[in-house]
């Protein structure tokens, strides 16, 4: 039983298995970089990617209601970066709820360089001292290459299953290639 | 409503490539089960079809919906995705009976050279017996869901997301080798009894009842990531923690125990129909099971490629609308129009208006959107420029009065002169910087008509676009592989046409002025798409018919107007040029060469880097494909041990780089397009402010500049690269199969051409990754 479903149940779990795949990079939040209370509310901020790297990374903010633990997240949000060794490098962006996909949060796309930075947010109605923020490491980004090797590096995949093909196919002579 | 409800209904991850997987796997599905419906309506009812969409619906509600976001703040949404993943969507899936539907839906060429031979493979349908037999599956299903549930490896999959997407990929894999013998979809015929899957059931059950126990009852927090999350709406990690156990209990138990009661009530009612041969496991033999007919006893694979007529393919001309209007005598002209007064707005803004390129209609119209819309309009359809041509339509009114009578030279009836004026052309453009010359653009617009014009006003047919037009050898040699093709639908209605009408012409229509004979024509090459058989036929049997792209590239028929591809060194030369061309002129725009170009002239003391330049296309164009192409040949002739002389294998050859050069051209110029497509707003805004209309409102020339090339562009331009790697390697391979049938043989003669296609690729990749110019933009906003 089940031989024949062999290669459907390979090839519908390969094609489900792309399918799954491709949600891990829409993740939203990420690593919790801070939490802390602010006045009455409860103020929470994720880094995406981790480990972070230079280029774009996403800050994400979410508020609550300190006591109920209610999320608020009408409430607007800033989020301030800058880098430490180079004191001009800053970056000052207001955090959305229509850039996050969990509409919970507020979030913020940056572009860092390497180094180390400061990330400040600064959420309305609610002025803390010292006001809230955490440092980061932003390590150097990845070579092009390697960011994109899977996306080069398919093509060896198709052709060794070619190849695979191509043996199975010569052993059955009737296949018409 | 409550903020956290509301925020939950609008999370909806965008999830392109996800929507794209199902949607294929979906439309596959529903053609195949239309088609098996009408040949058995009562065993292919709405049942399966209803199964397998809700399969899909399961698996993009556990991944790309609210689901998705919130499983990071709650244990027990991440339990719902996962039940979802590991008792929705596998049974489903199954239940759908998706074997035929999938392989029916499939296009036969597909379905019969490619995925035949993995579904004959005796290995691999024994794995699959022995993976899904109960023995195996049962385990590994169990396996899968304590192993993840471990906190170490639940943690490893909460932080990183490589790892979540292994977790999810093992609950599928293991859900869908559970439930098929459950299921049993149609059309497999289980050897092993009924009886069997009561136990089976039962123990998936129990210990799924006993994991879950474990989560709700614990005093503990199991994994303590919920602990570092912000808890949201006043449910601590704890109670969360409970919830998801009770998820895991409630639904997951019925999942296993309602298929045991219907299967228990079944076996009770129709026992003696059951094959109860074995009850036990113990009493099961997994070397029984597995074995498998030596020839796989499915009948839509088992016909071979040519024992069935093939279906007719799919007609341009019979889609309703569009056949109508292409077949009317005057489509080509109603498309010319158009472009001829485009072409007159570019002439007049180009000497008229501001000598910046991107703030010209000159510069942006023609090298940013017109390229653009080439190659998309090749990758999608084919010759489509060709048959919207402005260029000829000046010479089509003019013979309605002057008819020419002269011949082209026979000395020139090849494409060398073509592949000169390319050669040049790509010089030109880097050295004049052509782009950013609306005053060079413009003349050459005009040269265009000129030449068109004269050539055509003394020579037969159309001379011009068959062995002088640059644009149009473009065209032929990209649409090599491009889906669709004019040429005959019934070949025996040709064999019995006394009137060759087609090439002649008649009272109505003028034949094929290219000279391309229908009946013995075979792929795109110097076929402009201009209609003229189609309207001459008087069988009505020439239509625009689609066919599997590129594999005219590996055939070498006699063709009408042509001859034998192998024997065209001069076509062969045009293809190298514009593969070449392609990494040239891409790479002719980056940072590192146009510094490196600047670094020899100044080293060399020269104010100017047009030597240089020259130099460079020279070396590019000519000296290194000849160096690469001469030596792929002539090491493709030893290895393989060839009897030919290295020309012939390489004109022979040199078809096969065609695919990985037009991947480049559109990488190239979809890059520009895409990046730059909005600069054609403020330039119109200021042509019109220019001609006095100011009803389009004042230019902002933000939108003329450089926008930075997003991840998913550069990601696209390597992707084109490595559809075009493939199909070059597919190509060679199948040219060297012609040659010799052997295929250890045909591996060594391909594989000189294999490294060249290699080197090609990687130095496009190599260009993608450079610091581009932004030609055709503004470099400040205004």
């Amino acid at each position: 039983m089940g031989g024949k479903f062999a290669p459907l149940m390979i090839l519908t779990a390969a094609s489900l298995a792309l399918a799954t795949r491709a949600h891990v990079a829409l993740a939203d939040g990420g690593a919790v970089r801070y939490s802390g209370r602010c006045g009455e509310r409860q103020v929470t901020v994720f880094t995406s990617p981790t480990p972070l790297r230079a280029g774009f990374v996403d800050v994400s903010v979410l508020v609550q209601d300190a006591s109920s633990g209610k999320a608020l997240p009408d409430v607007p949000v800033a989020v301030r970066a800058y880098s430490i060794e180079r004191e001009d490098d800053q970056i000052h962006v207001p955090a959305t709820n229509a850039a996050a996909t969990n509409k919970l949060l507020r979030a913020a796309q940056l572009k860092v360089s390497a180094g180390k930075w400061h990330v400040q947010v600064a959420v309305e109605g609610c002025a803390c001292e010292p006001p809230m923020g955490f440092d980061v490491d932003v390590a150097e980004a990845l070579p092009p290459w390697v960011e994109t090797s899977v996306w080069i590096g398919w093509p060896a995949a198709a052709i060794a299953l070619f190849g695979v093909h191509q043996y199975l196919a010569r052993r059955r002579p009737h296949v018409v290639n | 409503m409550n903020p956290t409800v509301d925020a939950f209904l609008r999370s909806w991850p965008f999830d392109p490539w996800l929507l794209v997987t199902l949607a294929t796997i979906g439309a596959i599905y529903l053609r195949g089960w239309i088609g098996l419906r009408r040949r058995d309506p009562w065993r292919w009812s709405g049942r399966e079809l209803s199964a397998f969409s809700g399969s899909l619906a399961a698996l993009f509600l556990a991944l790309a919906s609210p689901i998705e976001p919130f499983a990071a703040f709650f244990l027990q949404v991440h339990m719902v995705q996962h039940v979802l993943l590991m008792m929705v969507v596998p049974p489903l899936l199954w239940l759908g009976s998706p074997l035929f539907p999938l392989l029916y839906g499939l296009p036969i060429p597909i379905r019969r050279v490619w995925v035949a031979p993995i579904f004959r493979s005796r290995a691999v349908r024994r794995s699959f017996g022995l993976l899904s037999h109960p023995k195996v599956a049962l385990p590994l299903f169990v396996a899968a869901s304590w192993g993840w549930h471990v906190p170490a490896a639940y943690e490893l999959a909460l932080r990183s997301p490589g790892w979540h997407y292994v977790q999810h990929a093992c609950f599928l894999a293991t859900g869908l080798l559970f439930w098929y013998p459950v299921v049993r979809p149609y059309p497999s015929r289980p050897s092993w009894s009924l009886w069997l899957l009561l136990p089976y059931l039962l123990l998936a059950d129990l210990q799924n009842t006993v994991l879950a126990a474990l989560l709700t009852f614990s005093d503990k927090l199991l994994y303590p990531y919920y602990a570092a999350v912000p808890r949201i709406g006043g449910v601590t990690a704890l109670e969360d923690q409970t919830t998801a156990g009770l998820i895991m209990w409630v639904p997951g138990s019925l999942a296993f125990l309602g298929p045991m009661f219907a299967i228990g009530v079944r076996l009770l009612i129709d026992g003696k129909r059951s094959p109860a041969k074995r009850i036990t496991f113990a009493n099961t033999s997994i070397r029984h099971e597995t074995r498998t007919p030596s020839r796989l006893a499915l009948p839509i694979l088992g016909q071979p490629a040519n024992s069935r007529r093939m279906p007719p393919a799919f007609d341009a001309l019979r889609v309703p609308g569009l056949g109508r209007f292409l077949q009317w005598r005057h489509a080509r002209i109603s498309l010319q129009v158009p472009l001829v007064l485009a072409a007159g707005v570019i002439v007049y803004d180009g000497l008229r208006g501001p000598p910046v390129g991107a703030m010209n209609l000159a510069g942006v119209l023609p090298w940013i959107h017109w390229r653009g819309l080439l190659v998309f309009g090749m990758l999608a359809v084919g010759n489509v420029f060709c048959l919207a041509c402005p260029f000829t339509l000046p010479r089509a009114v003019a013979r309605r009065w002057h008819i020419a009578t002269g011949a082209w030279p026979v000395w020139l009836r090849n494409k060398w002169l073509s592949v000169a004026l390319l050669v040049l052309f790509l010089w030109a453009y880097e050295v004049f910087a052509l782009w950013d010359s609306p005053w060079w653009t413009a003349w050459i617009v005009l040269a265009y008509f000129a030449a068109a014009f004269v050539v055509d006003s003394f020579f037969q047919g159309a001379s011009f676009c068959k062995y002088v037009c640059p644009i149009g050898q473009f065209n032929f040699v990209q649409s090599l592989i491009a889906p669709w093709e004019v040429k005959v639908r019934e070949p025996a209605v040709c064999t019995s046409c006394t009137t060759k009408d087609c090439i002649r012409g008649n009272a109505t229509s003028p034949g094929c002025e290219l000279r391309l004979f229908q009946p013995r024509k075979a792929s795109n090459i110097d076929c402009t798409f201009c209609l003229d058989c189609i309207h001459a036929c008087p069988h009505d049997n020439v239509g625009i018919l689609a066919g599997p792209p590129a594999r005219e590239l590996w055939r070498d028929p006699f063709r009408s107007g042509i001859g034998h591809f192998g024997r065209r060194p001069d076509l062969a030369a045009l293809c190298v040029v514009l593969v070449f061309g392609a990494f040239v002129n891409a790479a002719g725009m980056t940072g590192p060469l146009v510094a490196m170009q600047n670094q020899i002239s100044l080293a060399c003391g020269l104010e100017s880097p047009f030597l240089v330049t020259t130099a460079f296309y020279c070396m590019a164009l000519v000296v290194i494909p000849l160096f690469f192409v001469g030596g792929a040949a002539a090491l493709s002739c030893q290895w393989g041990r060839s009897i030919r002389i290295w020309t012939e294998v390489a004109t022979r050859y040199s078809y096969a780089l065609v695919p990985l050069g037009f991947s480049m051209w559109l990488a190239h110029y979809s890059f520009h397009f895409l990046t730059s497509y909005a600069s054609v707003i403020p330039t119109t805004q200021r042509f019109a402010a220019d001609l006095g209309w100011n009803v389009l409102g004042s230019p902002k020339w933000s939108r003329a500049c450089c926008i930075p090339a997003a991840t998913w562009l550069i990601r696209l331009e390597i992707l084109c690269l490595d559809f075009g790697l493939l199909l070059s390697l597919y190509a060679g391979y199948r040219i060297a199969l012609s040659q010799t049938p052997r295929p250890a043989a045909a591996l060594k003669t391909v594989a000189p051409w294999a490294v060249l296609i290699l080197l090609l690729f990687c130095s496009g990749i190599w260009i993608v990754f450079q610091p581009m110019q932004m030609r055709g933009t503004l470099t400040m906003a205004g």
